[in-house]
């Protein structure tokens, strides 16, 4: 995928809609792979640029987040607004905008549309879900939508390529001849007001703009411009807005009561929608699923689904990556010459890497479904089930999203924090999400419930137990987040308020563009950081391979035909390696959660990326003995011994088995997160925080779960 | 007059917003999404947290947290 080069005389336009329209289908659809995120100090959204090239135009698509209004109210709405305005300095006023809206709710979604004819800017319509809309009896005249409006209508169906085509020659041709929009209208002194502010904005000005300032409730907007522009405005603007209140005008209204009526009575003449209030489908459904009961009858229920699918599906794809890492293990050892250099290669590094990527399947399944239900609609549903029980943790059903997300990874789940307007609720759903058991927890589950938790129980008995763990994070989150709200985040939440989407069928190109995302990024990883670290353990559990003797345990091993004899001096070589010394120190402190001093190198190895615990598990457990695949470290760790030696009891039993699952379920092991808090947060007081809380909480959690476990199991 | 506030209506229940009142961010953000004076619309689910439906969208409400009043009228 190259970049093209725009030449100078490139059309830009910015892609504007209400969220759930299709609007980031059509942004991919427009501009294939060839897109990139937009930097902008100061805020957090991200900004998708892209391009294409039509009848050898060049076309630049800015995509603006998702929003009902551009009425900025915080940094990130506001970035929004200077965009579609050209008011930011890093980029040019946009030559045209692309206005996508729902035509299954096209009065509601006309709205943004509504400003964006007051941006003075060219504006072209482009409908979505027209199918849905017709579904549900509703028919557009889109030639005489077209027609009233003076702009281009473009029915569309981007997942399907309807209509795109002609999306783009409708773009192209704006570069020839400018459809001005209509400007909607209001009460007259609205518009004398309203002309007063716009002659001191001077050339930055727009009727949005100034109508925007005086219809604006906080001042914000006032506040920001007055400081960019350097201009002095708020005399004009409290002037203007005494002068309408004088006349009986509510500010608080005035805009949206002008701009829908002017709405209705536009759209009136091309819509025909049906007499009687059919119950469509999403209400049918909605019956059951936003039920106080019911609902949560099936909110568990697809949770549970979702998990033992991701048992049940993962394991066939599973043993083919392991059989595959197996075949390139045996290759390698058979190319290379005995010796340090194909232990790093073979023991270090693709025991440790393949060892993660082995995960890969699982990965995909859990995004497919989270990509899935948020796609469907579904995760709307989740989110309004959950606001009551949210609540109650002085947090609102906005904080689900986030939670659940973290799920799959708390990097995304902290950004997606982003939604949340008040900062207290904001910073106590950071602070929690890296609680929620994400995927990179996954290979921990489901090595350890495989190996003790899965012989001799029901077929249903290892999905359970891994719901089970996520439940550990289900619960935990929203308790932690009351104690925070309850002590250091004191304070009233913000109201919660959220549309819920039609229900739809899940596009296929959007759930696919998630997974890919997905799995790039945890390659990625798996390539960089997890390899260093597998490198790293590798290495000081190598060295140093002379015993306090004098002899070379490589050497050692090699003159020996004894399996036992080879065994013991393998235990005494790790045993005194760098990692060994520093394991069987802290032995101490894990011990009283039935760990030996192996476990505890693994752990402690793991502080930078969770994941890497499977693959140190490989090394520790295997270095020099054939451990080649995920089925043969199971076994290996079902028969070890404490200390690697056969006269003591066995190592694993289900209660350190199990403690060893709540301790990873529950501790911050993770540096991509501490990073994302830190970036979020402007500070390292909370990653530094959530380090410490979250790590105690583990301890303390898996030496219960050991003790109480010692007494019944 | 029989306006009540928008908790008291029944699933299922239509009805007619007459007055909307308390922080002006919210008050303006709900008329944003078309929740005004004169607006028509449906209690889908009652209770703290409500799910409405407003022209042909649904909009789920934390009621009681809301710093902002919602009276309205059945309408039969």
């Amino acid at each position: 995928m190259h970049e093209i080069t725009p030449p100078l005389k490139s059309f830009r336009i910015a892609l504007l809609g209400n969220p759930n329209t299709g609007k980031t289908t059509l942004f991919n659809v427009l501009t294939g792979l060839n897109h990139r995120v937009g930097n902008y100090p100061g805020v957090t959204v991200e900004i998708k640029k892209g391009s294409f090239v039509h009848q050898s135009s060049v076309i630049e698509i800015l995509d603006i987040p998702g929003t009902y209004s551009l009425a900025p109210r915080s940094p990130d709405e506001l970035l929004s607004v200077e965009l579609v305005l050209g008011l930011n300095p890093l980029e040019k006023v946009p030559d045209a905008l692309l206005v996508i809206a729902d035509a299954s709710n096209l009065e509601r979604n006309l709205y943004l549309a509504t400003q964006a004819f007051e941006t003075g800017l060219p504006v072209i319509l482009a409908l979505s879900m027209v199918d849905l809309a017709t579904a549900g009896g509703v028919q557009i005249n889109f030639k005489a939508l077209s027609e009233k409006l003076g702009i281009p209508v473009v029915p569309i169906h981007a997942s399907k390529r309807k209509g795109v085509d002609e999306l783009k020659n409708a773009i192209v041709s704006l570069q020839t001849e400018k459809c001005m929009p209509p400007v909607p209208l209001f009460l007259p002194e609205v518009i004398n007001n309203r002309e007063k502010i716009l002659g001191l904005l001077g050339d930055k000005g727009s009727l949005f703009l100034a109508g925007r300032l005086l219809f604006e409730t906080d001042g914000f907007l006032a506040q920001q411009l007055e400081r960019k522009l350097a201009l002095s405005l708020a005399p004009a603007i409290l002037e203007g807005r005494k002068a309408l209140e004088s006349v009986g005008i509510n500010l608080v209204s005035i805009e949206a009561k002008s701009r829908y009526s002017w709405i209705r009575e536009l759209v009136q003449p091309c819509i025909r929608k049906p007499e009687n209030k059919v119950t469509g489908f999403t209400d049918r459904v909605d019956r059951i699923l936003t039920h106080k009961v019911l609902g949560m009858f099936f909110f568990f229920l697809i949770m549970f689904l979702m998990f033992t699918a991701l048992f049940v599906l993962a394991k066939p794809l599973m043993e083919w990556i392991g059989e595959g890492k197996n075949f390139v293990g045996q290759g390698l050892e058979s190319l290379l010459p005995e010796g340090m250099f194909r232990s790093l290669l073979v023991d270090g590094l693709l025991e440790g890497v393949g060892g993660v990527v082995v995960f890969l399947p699982q990965i995909v399944i859990l995004f497919g479904f989270l990509s899935i239900l948020e796609d469907c609609g579904y995760m709307a549903r989740a989110a309004f089930l959950m606001d009551r029980v949210m609540a109650k943790c002085g947090l609102s059903g906005k904080s689900f999203i986030p939670l659940l997300s973290s799920v799959a990874c708390a990097v995304p789940g902290v950004l997606a924090t982003r939604v949340i307007e008040d900062k207290r609720d904001r910073l106590a759903t950071i602070l929690v999400a890296p609680l929620m058991s994400c995927s990179a927890r996954l290979p921990v589950y489901v090595l350890f419930i495989g190996a003790f938790l899965t012989e001799g129980y029901g077929w249903w008995f290892p999905g359970f137990v891994l719901f089970l763990m996520y439940g550990i994070g289900f619960i935990t989150a929203p308790i932690a987040a009351m104690l925070f709200k309850s002590t250091i985040l004191k304070g009233k939440g913000a109201p919660f308020l959220m549309e819920l989407p039609v229900y739809k069928m899940p596009s296929f190109t959007v759930v696919f563009a998630r997974i890919y995302e997905a799995s790039l990024s945890f390659l990625k990883r798996a390539g960089t950081l997890i390899a260093a670290t597998m490198v790293l353990i590798w290495a000081v559990l190598y060295f140093p391979y002379v015993s306090s003797t004098g002899e070379n345990y490589p050497e050692l091993i090699a003159a020996t035909e004894n399996k036992e004899q080879q065994d013991a001096l393998l235990l005494d070589w790790k045993k005194n390696s760098f990692l060994g010394r520093v394991g069987r120190s802290i032995e101490p402190v894990v011990k009283p959660l039935g760990w030996d001093w192996r476990i505890g190198v693994a752990t402690l190895a793991s502080f930078p990326a969770r994941e890497v615990v499977v693959g140190t598990l490989g090394i520790v457990f295997g270095l020099g003995k054939d451990t080649q695949d995920e089925q043969q470290l199971l076994e290996i760790l079902q028969k070890a011994h404490w200390n690697d030696d056969p006269d003591q009891p066995l190592l694993f039993k289900v209660p350190s088995a199990l403690s060893l699952m709540v301790f990873f379920a529950l501790c911050c092991q993770c540096g991509s997160t501490l990073m994302v808090i830190r970036q979020e947060t402007g500070t390292w007081l909370w990653p530094a925080f959530t380090f410490v809380y979250m790590t105690s909480l583990a301890y303390l959690a898996a030496l219960l779960t050991f003790q109480v476990g010692m007494l019944f199991l | 007059m029989n306006d009540i506030p928008l908790t008291m209506l029944e699933s299922g229940e239509w009805a007619e917003v007459t007055n909307v009142s308390g922080n002006p961010n919210i008050v303006s953000r709900l008329s944003e999404l078309g929740v005004m004076n004169g607006c028509k619309l449906c209690m889908l689910q009652q209770g703290q947290t409500c799910l409405l439906k407003i022209g042909e969208s649904r909009l789920s409400l934390g009621c009681l947290y809301s710093d902002c009043t919602i009276m309205v009228r059945p309408v039969i």
